[in-house]
């Protein structure tokens, strides 16, 4: 991993078109600024990791849809109760 | 075209219901064609079948069934990126999961699937807001019974 230190207010550049700047330091919390094309996604990387372990398992082999069906109505009647 | 799938064995689907994934589901990168089966018993689920990929499918539901206050702010480039022209051709669903080690059945808010219905164009987005990942829709009564 290349390591850079950078002010308050300085920026490092990724290729051509991606700029990450230092907008802001607060203690242990850095504000970024990030300049790229919109084709690029940016994601905080705990919540992106997080989706694609919820898309992992949600991706399904075979299930009893009509099981699952009365399960949810039983959680959803509770609820409303 | 024929369709190959693991819960509905070998299916007809039209070309027009074919969803092309312009941004795609996080962990599944390299599929992109889906169809959505909805003519079920139930009327709850959306099943999410991929075309290239028999055993892959995931379970969707219309989050605006579970919970009351659920806005989604689509954004200029996921607009751009779907190419749409008005919010009335915006659907959306939210992917399930069913734990089955705990029997849990819980559905990830924070990243809905958002389809533009006028031409099939799909993408998996992650919303600003601080919706959950994991908003639980049933947990089995042993679950609660241990919590008490």
């Amino acid at each position: 991993m290349l390591i850079l230190s950078r002010k308050k207010d300085e920026s490092i550049i990724i290729g051509d078109e991606i700029k990450i700047k230092v907008i802001d330091i607060d203690g242990n919390r850095i504000q970024l600024g990030i300049e790229a094309p919109e084709s690029i996604t940016i994601h905080r990387e705990e919540v992106y990791k997080e989706i694609q372990e919820e898309n992992k398992m949600a991706a399904l082999g075979k299930v009893d849809l009509s099981e699952l069906a009365a399960n949810l109505k039983k959680g959803v009647s509770r609820k409303n109760n | 075209m024929f369709v190959d799938t693991s819960n509905f064995g070998k299916i007809e689907i039209e070309e027009s219901k074919i969803i092309e994934f312009v941004e795609v589901i996080l962990g599944f990168e390299e599929y992109s064609r889906f169809t959505i089966i909805d003519n079920l018993e139930d009327d709850i689920f959306y099943w999410l079948q991929s075309l290239d990929r028999p055993e892959l499918s995931f379970i969707m539901i219309n989050p605006l069934m579970f919970v009351d206050e659920y806005k989604i702010n689509v954004s200029s480039k996921t607009r751009k990126m779907l190419e749409l022209k008005g919010d009335s051709d915006i659907v959306f669903y939210t992917i399930v999961v069913i734990d089955q080690s705990s029997g849990d059945i819980r559905t990830n808010l924070r990243a809905p699937i958002i389809i533009n219905a006028g031409n099939n164009k799909a993408a998996q987005i992650v919303l600003d807001e601080e919706y959950p990942t994991r908003f639980y829709l049933f947990k089995p009564d042993t679950a609660v019974e241990e919590i008490g």
